[in-house]
């Protein structure tokens, strides 16, 4: 009897100490340590690279089933940065970004499988009104307690994609139709 | 200016389209100047690489694919025995114009979440309201002098259409502007040749003009009083059927219809240059500093 108590004890401890490792982590993004930044040709000569100031999003993280892991950040079309205030009143006309009628750019993760050092992230990539899908390599993991009481973690990515396929096709011959783009993003746990 | 070569080439063949036309279905009139400036107008937005994409999904667009047949209907429909209906048919698409062009947009649709549409529904309603009664009224005023003075009619609706194509490629909407260069010779065209198409002729331009500033206000950064002086341009040909100065030769009249189109257009264009040479910091002369039109030129 004594022995069987034991077990029993044994096997919930067991569970008790799985539990934990298999619960999901919901993230909120944190937009002051998040970039989506990118760089595309000029005249095939060199790069202008910009930002998006204004992010949103979040994440969940389940180490124990990757399947519920998802990813979701999105991005204000006229918060567009680059550093030339009349290139980015440009930018947010209807010869790029036309942001009156798509003022968002979002990704919304569809699969997520765990590889070595991160994620390899399948989602929908949302932008000009095209929503294509596409598959990043999202590297990170790393969770920290920072400032004290806050769990956080953070990854990274970077992947290219043509512009045309996404309906922006305007000046294709001075502005590159391959755009460069750099995530990186921290999310404190919720 | 943007591929002057390329505009050229839209420009003429709208003109050669819109004449044409016109003249094999010489027979229906009017109709047939209506039916002719809306095949040129498409003509020069295949030239320009402006093609609407079907679904529409901006508002240049919607105002190939929804709004410019439906202004060509209801001028077909006008210059008919059912006049009344053409009438009807003009209220409407004029009600209806603003709309379309801003279906879906940030303006009137919860683009990023509940409650982020940037007009709320009775200021939605006024703009509305105020762009529809704009826009019947400059059509009716328009086709009205059309049927009396075609001529300079059509070269008041050309002048305006030709300065709202800089104007808009001035505020940054390069590629949509340059639409207003084959719209003017469209109409401009109907100055030259097919006296009796003038009518519906003109009522077409007048929806295209109307539909180029709404879309460069909205979409691009073409200011309020610049879209208000180019539509209202035209309507100053008028003033010469005014009783005194009916008096005046009929020469007279036209050029002086014409002049009082095209004066306050040279202002608007020249302030919207001064505008846009200062919001770039005023790239001077030679100075190496690229301007819009450089980019659209690249590798061509």
């Amino acid at each position: 009897m004594t022995a069987r108590l034991l077990g029993l004890v044994l096997v919930a401890s067991g569970v008790t100490m799985v539990a934990p490792a298999a619960r999901a982590d919901d993230y909120a993004l944190d937009a002051s340590h998040a970039a989506v930044t990118f760089k595309i040709s000029h005249l095939g000569l060199s790069w202008t690279s910009g930002r998006f100031k204004d992010l949103a999003g979040s994440f969940t993280i389940d180490p124990a089933n990757p399947a519920a892991t998802r990813f979701e950040v999105t991005a204000k079309a006229d918060s567009v940065d680059t550093d030339n205030v009349k290139r980015d009143e440009h930018l947010r006309s209807p010869d790029f970004f036309n942001t009156k009628q798509f003022p968002a750019l979002s990704f919304q993760s569809t699969a997520v499988k765990a590889v070595e050092g991160g994620y390899e992230v399948t989602g929908d990539l949302t932008l000009h009104g095209v929503k294509k899908s596409i598959t990043v390599t999202l590297a990170g993991g790393r969770t920290v307690e920072f400032p004290r009481g806050v769990q956080r973690t953070g990854y990274s990515t970077e992947f290219k994609i043509k512009r045309s396929e996404f309906g922006m096709d305007k000046m294709l011959e001075a502005i590159g139709d391959e755009v460069f783009i750099s995530v990186s993003f921290e999310g404190t746990k919720k | 200016m943007p591929d002057p070569i390329l505009m050229a080439e839209a420009t003429v063949l709208a003109a050669v389209v819109a004449a044409v036309v016109a003249w094999l279905i010489d027979r229906f009139g009017p109709a047939a100047g209506a039916i002719g400036v809306g095949l040129g107008i498409l003509a020069g937005a295949w030239v320009l690489g402006l093609v609407p994409r079907v679904p529409p999904r901006e508002a240049l667009d919607r105002f190939l694919l929804v709004l410019a047949p439906a202004a060509v209907l209801a001028e077909v429909v006008a210059a008919g025995r059912a006049r009344w209906a053409g009438r009807a048919l003009r209220v409407a698409v004029a009600a209806l114009a603003a709309p379309v062009l801003v279906h879906g947009s940030s303006y009137v649709t919860d683009l990023s979440g509940p409650g982020s549409r940037e007009w709320a529904a009775g200021p939605t309603a006024a703009v509305f309201a105020g762009l529809a009664t704009a826009l019947f009224l400059a059509w009716t005023v328009l086709t009205r002098l059309a049927s009396r003075a075609g001529r300079s009619a059509a070269v008041a609706v050309a002048v305006a259409a030709g300065g709202t194509a800089v104007a808009v490629m001035l505020s940054g909407y390069a590629t949509g502007g340059q639409l207003g260069l084959p719209l003017a010779a469209a109409i401009g065209v109907f100055a030259f040749v097919g006296g009796r198409h003038r009518p519906g002729a003109v009522g077409v331009a007048v929806v295209g003009l109307f539909s180029l500033l709404v879309i460069g206000r909205l979409f691009a950064g073409l200011t309020t009083q610049n879209a208000l002086v180019l539509l209202t341009a035209p309507l100053l040909a008028w003033v010469p059927e005014l009783p005194r100065v009916r008096r005046l030769g009929p020469w007279t009249r036209g050029g002086l219809r014409v002049a009082l189109t095209a004066i306050p257009v040279i202002v608007t264009l020249w302030l919207a240059q001064q505008k846009f040479a200062a919001d770039s910091n005023g790239p001077a002369e030679g100075s190496g500093e690229p301007a819009l039109s450089d980019y659209l030129d690249f590798g061509k």
